[in-house]
């Protein structure tokens, strides 16, 4: 039904992945078994050990909030995304989300990257440089979703507009600006209907003046988002003014529960 | 008013100190510095500088001025000559076919894979690049020459040599050639970022579709390069050819062969022969630099039309990041742009 009419669904809830909120609906059996977020959000408890480098942390993000992981460089943020990402294998811990379970090292368990329902925004984007907007958009539609080539870019192409970029779709990466590619990369991200985003860092690589813009644009949208966000960050005004919740890293540790 | 302060509190450090803004110097800044350092540079480096371009383009000046211009047509539509370009045009493009075939894979797990004796085997490929070509044409005799480890093998059980004919002069190209495009992929390889193949991965795609779609694409550019300095080695190539696969006409005389012996007899020839050799050289150069040099990528993405500046370090990387690996989009709009 999403995949048949798109467009349909997207004026009255833009971004919201219909299917996540049936699974929750279908699993209501959720709140038996646990608070908020268990049933489908995040639920994880992450340990990557890197040389003398211990990260153990625990996250738990529930579907439609948005949590920040705030740190300086080499807290441990960049590996906690990884991990979460399913780039980088778990130690010791457990990922569940929305009731599946994507890593745990003990039950020998681990859903590759490629097949976790998680979408990523980097932090200098990494949008494809050989691809034009549209076609990095609908890269993901092609590859997770196996869509066909002129339905996928119809598709991207909507998203595009409806981050207000869809003039922009015949662009390649190296012409669209820092707040423009932002835009793209999480439409890029968004399309294949996430149940979990992360963002990497999301306002580090712009300047002053487009951080303001993309940072009105975020706060706009991530909150309409069905799916648990989570956003690493180096600036507590960003958490501050984007997240719902802040979790604070020192050397790989949570150091204090935010306010 | 917090925003306000929070955004001249946090702008700076943001653009100073996030490997983003690391990955190159400005542009801008990058061409600024080539500026002011040339108009310091002193004479000690100039003087011995315009030597060494004189002595490189003089020669290619001599070839020039005393080419028999008036009888270039008689001399270049002997059948002999003629016999020997097409010859050479042929084994170096198929041992150019041989080295992509087989030097593409290798670059691509010397660059992505480690396993023990990994250094010594990139060292051990790379070898012919600097071992004389005669060594590498005694050494190919040595082991697939009729009497050689594996050539008489070779030749019992299918009745198949190789010295001393066509397929041996492809095989002489290729030792030396292959090293070439072998070292310019995996060196793309290496510095290509791999984190692309990492958002890739999170976009759904498997290995197989992330080679396909992003890890050969970023890296096409050195490729088409590799392709380009193989099959202008695998031209040139002589001691290995000559050593290995002997000089008869028709079969393993190749351009370069053909002038040597032209010397000896006909000086006149050996130039006209020498001058399309240089000719075939020049030409390829020159599509090279047209398709591949950065200058001209920069007018290209001037004319795709960028309306609105490049924000900071993020436009900067991506930029930097594009003109070393944009592929086959280039050729894209190179095409596209032609005929305005």
């Amino acid at each position: 039904m999403s995949t048949a009419r798109p467009e349909a669904n997207a004026p009255t809830d833009p971004t919201r992945p219909p299917t996540p909120g049936e699974a929750g609906a279908a699993a209501g059996g959720a709140d038996a078994t646990g608070g908020v977020g268990e049933g489908d959000g995040l639920d994880a408890r992450i340990v990557v050990r890197r040389g003398t480098f211990l990260l153990d942390v625990e996250v738990r993000v529930a579907r439609g909030e948005v949590v920040a992981v705030l740190g300086r460089s080499g807290a441990g943020k960049s590996t906690l995304l990884r991990a979460l990402a399913g780039l980088l294998p778990l130690d010791a811990g457990r990922i569940t989300l929305a009731g599946q379970v994507l890593d745990d090292p003990r039950e020998r368990r681990f859903v590759p990257c490629e097949e976790r329902p998680v979408g990523v925004v980097f932090q200098d984007y990494l949008l494809f440089p050989h691809l034009r907007a549209r076609d990095n958009v609908a890269f993901g539609l092609r590859s997770r979703l196996r869509q066909g080539r002129r339905g996928s870019r119809t598709e991207a192409e909507s998203w595009l507009t409806r981050f207000g970029v869809g003039d922009l779709a015949d662009r390649r990466p190296a012409a669209l600006s820092g707040g423009q590619a932002q835009r793209v990369a999480l439409a890029r991200a968004l399309v294949t209907r996430p149940r979990l985003l992360l963002l990497d860092e999301p306002l580090s690589a712009l300047d002053t003046s487009t951080r303001t813009e993309v940072r009105t644009f975020l706060r706009g949208v991530l909150p309409t988002l069905s799916a648990p966000v989570l956003i690493v960050t180096h600036d507590p005004m960003d958490a501050e003014v984007l997240a719902d919740r802040t979790i604070a890293l020192a050397g790989g540790h949570q150091i204090a529960p935010a306010v | 008013m917090t925003t306000d302060a929070s955004l001249s509190w946090s702008g700076p450090p943001a653009q100073t100190g996030e490997p983003a803004g690391s990955d190159g110097p400005h542009p801008a800044r990058r061409s600024g510095q080539r500026r002011e350092t040339r108009k310091r540079v002193p004479w000690v480096l100039w003087l011995p500088g315009s030597i060494a371009v004189l002595f490189l383009l003089l020669p290619l000046v001599g070839l020039l001025i005393r080419a028999p211009w008036t009888g270039l047509a008689h001399l270049l539509s002997e059948k002999s000559v003629r016999q020997a370009l097409l010859l050479s045009l042929r084994t170096s493009t198929e041992s150019t076919v041989l080295s992509l075939v087989f030097g593409v894979p290798l670059a691509w797990l010397l660059a992505r894979t480690r396993f023990p004796g990994h250094t010594l085997l990139r060292a051990l490929v790379t070898l012919p690049l600097v071992l004389p070509p005669v060594v590498g044409g005694v050494s190919l005799l040595l082991v697939l020459g009729r009497r050689g480890l594996v050539g008489e093998s070779l030749e019992s059980w299918f009745g198949f040599t190789l010295p001393f004919s066509t397929n041996g002069v492809v095989v002489a190209q290729t030792f030396v050639a292959m090293p070439f495009l072998i070292v310019s992929v995996e060196g793309a390889l290496n510095s290509s970022d791999r984190r692309f193949e990492d958002a890739a991965a999170t976009l759904g795609a498997d290995y197989w579709t992330t080679f396909r779609r992003v890890t050969v694409p970023l890296v096409a550019p050195a490729v088409a390069a590799g392709t380009a300095l193989c099959w202008a080695r695998a031209l040139g190539e002589f001691g290995a050819t000559i050593t290995f696969a002997g000089n008869f006409p028709g079969t393993t005389q190749t351009m370069p062969l053909a002038v040597y012996l032209a010397l000896e007899t006909d000086p006149d020839a050996a130039i006209a022969l020498s001058l399309v050799l240089l000719a075939v050289c020049v030409t390829v150069l020159v599509a090279l630099r047209a398709r591949w040099l950065p200058g001209t990528r920069l007018i290209t993405r001037l004319r795709a039309g960028r309306t609105d500046p490049p924000a900071t370090a993020t436009a900067t990387a991506d930029t930097s990041m594009i003109t070393a690996a944009e592929g086959g989009g280039d050729t894209h709009s190179d095409g596209s742009g032609g005929p305005r």
